[in-house]
């Protein structure tokens, strides 16, 4: 239905549409996302699982389930966030909503082509920037391009005399990957191999999530917090000390990735000591956060929305500790290469961010709907599936992979590390499948709330109202 | 005015959100400090089977420290919101918050 605006005059489409439009694109792919995650799960516990078929084969579904979910559930939910927290914090209308559909629009069109050229193992072989160099052309200018030069725009054109911390991140965040994004696909581009490339894959692969996810997330909550809750956010200035300190700390951590490659030392230490160093954002933004709920602790056992981000925020400090100092040269040695570092991946991009976006987007969409939520219930079982899913998917493989990183060590033959470690395969698929079930109830929920919501009147929030059914 | 942080309420979002966060602070310090004093032979790393549990292997001295971390973070938040709880109910019994 919004498709019809993309040939409309821009002052003809309605303001929130292309929030919309992303918010439901990102819903789906979460879907999408998640239920590729379940099968691959499934894989690891049941061996014996549809086999014989090249594209349903693990490494070409893995590809598919890791970038439906970065580019279609996170930089989707992101982008809608945008479309609705740029104009709103800047007192104005979005610069275009024109250019939104269209960027939802292209954004669809290239993800699913992208993503089917993955399946049909047509890739560059490098891990997270899979994509062959075609797509990547049409991600920077289809998706990347656009979604920034509207924040940009209706950041300039704001009728607010300074720039909330928010609208800081987006600006930025979006220049910065954008630059990550070109430099990190450029080895396809120019046919650099060994270690260069290497190099250059994990500047990108990392940088994605400290300079992209992980921030944008961050960005999200300062705007939900005090919306939710009618506090003001408790210090700007410890915000911006995030915001400096993301910028100066990191944009260079990446080759703690590789730290038993033959990189030099210094850079091996620099980036060890870089990341340690993200213990200072991280604990600026959590306290920033926990203190503006001063006063309003209640909402996190009474309003989903809430309870979805200070979730989120919690998960945010176990998500540094280990960020932190995992990658330390001691740590490293042991879990390289083991499910702790999935499990790790997973506590930044399921837990932290991926809650503190589920937030957004309920809050985004019942806003510009003007629709309260259909289902409290629903919500609920949302959260509780999503919450519990995860915590048994990210234990279960912490654990692996500390077994993992024994069999490693100990020079265990491989086969008995699999045979150790096939209980937590099978939970893992289980806390897996749980979160796929939870989302398929919230694109329902979200689909009736558009269809069938109580009517919220003007100046109101959707969570200030009583259900009428 | 009512808690209504009582312990009833917070309880299962502090059982699963809070220890799930505490272990992950747990887990980081207890593979700290077993890479820094001793790794041991391979017979005392306490993988699956091998007394997972046991404080005195390698795994099992990392898995006890999440339990323990994921307890201690759990009480010391419920203690926290419990708190906070009573701070709002008498903030809004009393018209300061």
């Amino acid at each position: 239905m919004l498709i019809k605006y993309l040939f409309a005059k821009n002052e003809d489409i309605p303001a929130g549409s292309s929030s919309v439009f992303f918010g439901f694109s990102a819903i789906f792919w979460f879907v999408i996302g998640t239920g590729l995650g379940s099968f691959n799960a499934a894989k690891l516990a049941f061996p014996d699982w549809v086999t014989g078929t090249e594209m349903f084969a693990f490494g070409h579904m893995r590809q598919v389930h890791v970038l439906a979910v970065i580019l279609g559930w996170i930089s989707m939910a992101f982008a809608m966030t945008m479309m609705y927290m740029t104009p709103a914090l800047g007192n104005t209308k979005l610069w275009s909503e024109k250019l939104g559909l269209w960027n939802a629009f292209l954004w669809n069109v290239g993800l699913s082509l992208g993503l089917f050229l993955l399946w049909m193992g047509i890739t560059s072989g490098r891990e997270y920037s899979d994509l062959i160099w075609p797509i990547d052309i049409v991600v920077f200018l289809g998706v990347l391009l656009p979604l920034g030069i509207n924040v940009w725009m209706t950041i300039a054109h704001r009728r607010t005399q300074g720039i909330y911390i928010t609208n800081w991140f987006f600006g930025a965040c979006i220049f910065m990957v954008m630059v990550v994004f070109a430099v990190g696909q450029s080895p396809e581009l120019f046919n650099l191999t060994g270690l260069t490339e290497a190099y250059m894959t994990f500047w990108f692969a990392h940088n994605v999530l400290g300079l992209w996810i992980t921030p944008v997330a961050a960005a999200i909550a300062y705007y939900t917090i005090p919306k939710l809750t009618g506090n003001p956010l408790y210090s700007h200035r410890i915000g911006h000390l995030h915001f400096w300190s993301i910028i100066a700390f990191y944009s260079t951590p990446a080759s703690h990735h590789l730290m038993s490659a033959p990189l030099p030392e210094w850079l091996k230490s620099f980036a060890s000591v870089e990341g340690v160093l993200i213990l200072i954002p991280a604990v600026a933004f959590v306290a920033n956060i926990l203190l503006t709920m001063k006063g309003k602790w209640s909402m996190f056992v009474e309003n989903v929305e809430t309870k979805f981000s200070i979730t989120g925020v919690l998960l945010a400090i176990p998500l540094n500790m280990q960020g932190g100092f995992q990658q330390t040269r001691a740590i490293n040695w042991y879990v390289h290469g083991t499910g702790w570092i999935v499990a790790h991946a997973h506590l930044a991009l399921l837990g932290m961010s991926t809650f503190l976006e589920i937030a957004a987007v309920y809050f985004g969409l019942q806003q510009i709907l003007r629709r309260k939520l259909y289902s409290l219930a629903l919500a609920n079982f949302h959260y509780w599936f999503v919450l519990i899913g995860f915590c048994i998917y990210w234990i279960s493989m912490t654990i692996a992979g500390l077994i993992q990183g024994a069999g490693k060590i100990y020079e265990v033959p491989y086969i008995d590390v699999v045979v150790a470690e096939h209980p937590y395969m099978i939970a893992r698929w289980v806390g897996g499948t749980m979160v796929f079930t939870g989302n398929l109830v919230w694109l329902y929920n979200m689909y009736m709330t558009a269809r069938e919501g109580t009517v919220v009147p003007a100046g109101r929030y959707a969570h200030e109202m009583a259900y009428e059914r | 005015m009512k808690n209504k942080l009582s312990l009833g309420n917070t309880f299962w979002v502090l059982l699963i959100a809070g220890f799930t966060t505490g272990m992950g602070n747990g887990s980081v310090f207890g593979a700290a400090v077993m890479c820094a004093v001793g790794r041991g032979p391979y017979e005392n790393w306490g993988g699956w089977g091998m007394d997972a549990l046991n404080p005195s292997t390698f795994s099992g001295f990392i898995d006890c420290v999440m339990l323990v971390f994921g307890l201690a973070f759990a009480i010391i938040t419920g203690l926290a919101m419990a708190k906070h709880g009573a701070l709002e109910a008498r903030g809004q019994s009393t018209g300061t918050w």
